[in-house]
């Protein structure tokens, strides 16, 4: 652990720096059922921080994970959880359920 | 019944690789103890991770899903710092393990290091073990019908076959000289802890606790794709991803360059006549 604090240290202090300055937080809602995402698309405005609900309404475990926005986290049924994403440049963004791939769905950016 | 398969060789195959890499390690270092405790760790983690996979209606649902995320991270930070201690202890004490390997094997790690190694087996399988199982427990709830069986029989060869490519991996490890070999898997390892601390800092940037200063440096998805086996692989070992944050790149390449130097000292200690120019003899 004795070779990792410094950098620990130096990415904690990132956020401190930058903080206050943040671009307002927006709120995007996604349900996951049996028969796929809902809404199957989302769409956000350019450079925002904004934060995915994912609320997982289909019988078992899911995994939302998108390559495009670098993001993988599974969640409960029934459960709730908050993906951030920011900055984001113009464009479409695929996500879908890693465990069960026929669901899919997209970010849009515009 | 094949996407099922995939899934779960996709997501065994980070623990199978880093146990595989761990095990090969000590193996050819002649440490049997140490051995025995990774397997105690791995052993250990699969049977948390069914546990708490059981209990997720309650204990974990209780602790709230970003408190997981949270503590998955922590695993994570834990297991860079214990995987650097372990590499670079291993090289600064390579002297007792070069030339009569045999004879010194069972002595060198104390009881701390054993239950680093023990640690680090852990974090690699608990934290993929976690996942396999939440989604193999979906599958059985989820289709309660005959074909839940053939899908479970298809999720559990998934995981045999991220065993089995770990094997295939590491056996080709064999054919090195020893010194060789320590020191291709003193680096690999190095670039193994540089990944899982890729991915602790990525999901405290989901989080929303880090930025992710930039969100997208480059984008190698043309080149190699991260659903594709050599991606899956490449990920599993030095934390590949086609599109990383500034920050994932910075926590990258902050610590792998210190971390390397320090290596190359402790293998420079390791070898006090080095400017006699003893070479260190193979195992035979």
């Amino acid at each position: 652990m004795r070779f990792q604090l410094p950098l620990v240290a130096l990415a904690l202090a990132i956020p401190l720096t930058s903080g206050p300055a943040r671009a307002a937080e927006l709120t995007v809602r996604l349900s996951v059922k049996d028969a796929g995402f809902e809404p199957a698309e989302l769409k956000v405005p350019p450079d925002a921080r904004v934060r995915i609900e994912v609320t997982n309404d289909s019988a078992s475990a899911i995994e939302f994970e998108s390559f495009e926005l670098n993001r993988e986290r599974v969640v409960q049924p029934g459960q709730t959880a908050a993906v951030y994403v920011s900055g984001l440049a113009a464009g479409r963004y695929d996500f879908f359920d890693d465990f069960h791939q026929t669901r899919h769905g997209a970010l849009v950016v515009e | 019944m094949i996407e099922t398969l995939l899934i779960t060789w996709r997501e065994s195959l980070e623990a199978a690789l880093i146990v595989g890499i761990l095990l090969t390690y000590l193996g050819r270092s002649g440490q049997r103890r140490g051995i025995r405790y990774v397997w105690a760790g791995s052993a250990a983690a699969a049977l948390a991770a069914i546990a708490c996979a059981a209990a997720s209606d309650g204990l974990l649902a209780g602790l709230g899903p970003d408190a997981q995320e949270v503590a998955q991270a922590g695993i994570l930070f834990l297991a860079v710092g214990v995987l650097t201690w372990m590499v670079l202890w291993m090289h600064r004490n390579a002297r007792n393990l070069r030339g009569e390997l045999h004879e010194r094997a069972d002595r060198a790690l104390a009881t701390g290091r054993l239950l680093g190694l023990a640690t680090i087996a852990f974090a690699a399988v608990f934290r993929e073990g976690l996942e396999t199982v939440l989604f193999l427990w979906g599958v059985v709830v989820h289709r309660a019908d005959a074909s839940a069986l053939s899908l479970m029989g298809a999720g559990l060869a998934g995981a045999a076959l991220a065993v089995a490519t770990a094997w295939i991996f590491f056996s080709g490890f064999r054919f090195l000289s020893l010194r060789t070999f320590f020191q291709v898997t003193g680096v690999l390892l190095l670039l193994v802890a540089g990944g899982l601390l890729t991915s602790a800092v990525n999901k405290l940037i989901g989080l929303g606790y880090l930025p992710p200063l930039v969100p997208q440096v480059w984008n190698t998805s043309w080149l190699l794709r991260d659903s594709s086996p050599l991606g899956a692989v490449l990920s599993a070992l030095v934390g590949y991803r086609s599109r990383p944050s500034l920050l994932e790149v910075l926590a990258f390449a902050g610590y792998l360059p210190s971390m390397l130097w320090l290596l190359h000292r402790a293998d420079r200690a390791a070898t006090p006549a080095a400017n006699g120019g003893t070479p260190a003899r193979s195992a035979a």
